[in-house]
């Protein structure tokens, strides 16, 4: 597999792969989307809300929220050896205090470990009226985003085929420059395509030739990957823990057949399950 | 209160409200802001198109 980066920052990363298969780039796009552990505050004691929302509304506002955190000193509460309850190495707390009239932000949040932070401070989670007050205790724990978006880290993930536009023995009759919805195609002495990545692939343009001149395809083995982090790690790093949680789905799978191997019992395969 | 996220694809949208609610207030067009503000995908742009400020209303009977 080759990879070209077409553009990339902390928030969005836009990638041409060649020389794969939808089924890899799939598996890749699905571990950044549904495998890779981040923080997130799972649940929180309210200690008071005089505001406006109700608890769940705002348990639910502060769980949303993306915390930037030292990934490799926290592990996940069902592998720790706490079992779940709760433990410093599987969550931190964060505290919440504020009386109105003002804007609660996600700034105000104040963290019991200092690595654990909002990723942004200007996040808006509850508007406080003169007198309303807050005071709540937030928990945050490792997650992945197959049991709730707010452990995501990818946001708008997906690929599309490379594109591929052929012409040939166009009379230059201009009808498919006026189709593109995107405007890509343009005539100067010859039927140019301005953009090909940006080619959405609708195939206006073939059904406005009635030549059959202009032909939209796709390179099989080609494919744009794009990107978005929620903030919570540069796009770079979240590539990698992807790439790094597919590895460990494979060497599992490569371990049990290899015990299943050594056990030699054939008959036992149908019996064995990995929990 | 404005939805921290995108429903649909995830973004973390609440952070721009309340610049976008100031512009619209001081008569820019909101597509355009929109467009500044780098909310491309249309998922996003409806929420703040449609969202409907009602915190200050329900303050009033706390």
């Amino acid at each position: 597999m080759k990879i070209e980066v077409l553009k990339l920052s902390d928030e969005k990363g836009r990638f041409l792969l060649r020389e794969t298969s939808s089924a890899f780039v799939n598996a890749i796009r699905r571990s950044a989307m549904a495998e890779v552990p981040k923080m997130a505050v799972d649940y929180i004691n309210v200690y008071d809300n005089t505001s406006s929302l109700y608890d769940e509304i705002l348990a639910s506002r502060i769980g949303l929220i993306p915390l930037t955190a030292d990934l490799n000193s926290f592990i996940l509460p069902e592998e720790c050896e706490c079992g779940g309850e709760g433990c410093p190495s599987c969550q931190v707390s964060l505290t919440l205090t504020a009386e109105g009239a003002k804007m609660v932000y996600s700034g105000d949040l104040f963290s019991m470990d200092p690595s654990i932070q909002p990723s942004f401070p200007d996040i808006p989670i509850v508007k406080l009226a003169d007198g309303q007050r807050v005071m709540i205790e937030a928990v945050a724990r490792l997650g992945t985003g197959k049991k709730h978006a707010k452990w995501q880290p990818a946001v708008a993930c997906g690929y599309k085929n490379m594109p591929k536009i052929t012409i040939k023995d166009c009379d230059k009759c201009g009808k498919c420059i006026d189709e593109c919805p995107k405007q890509l195609l343009s005539l100067n002495k010859e039927l140019k395509v301005k953009d090909l990545m940006e080619c959405s692939l609708c195939g206006l343009c073939e059904k406005a030739c009635a030549l059959g001149a202009i032909e939209v395809g796709v390179e099989e083995d080609a494919f744009i990957f794009v990107v978005e982090s929620d903030g919570s790690m540069p796009v770079v790093e979240l590539m990698i823990r992807s790439a790094e949680e597919l590895g460990k789905k494979v060497l599992e799978l490569k371990e049990d057949l290899e015990s299943i191997q050594k056990d030699a019992g054939v008959a036992e395969i149908g019996q064995r399950r990995r929990t | 209160m404005f939805p921290i996220r995108c429903f649909t694809c995830g973004k973390v949208i609440s952070r721009y409200w309340e610049e976008y609610k100031q512009r619209v207030k001081d008569g820019e067009e909101p597509g355009k802001i929109l467009n500044d503000l780098g909310i491309e995908r249309y998922c996003c742009r409806r929420i703040f198109l449609t969202h409907v400020e009602t915190i200050d209303i329900l303050s009033r009977y706390g």
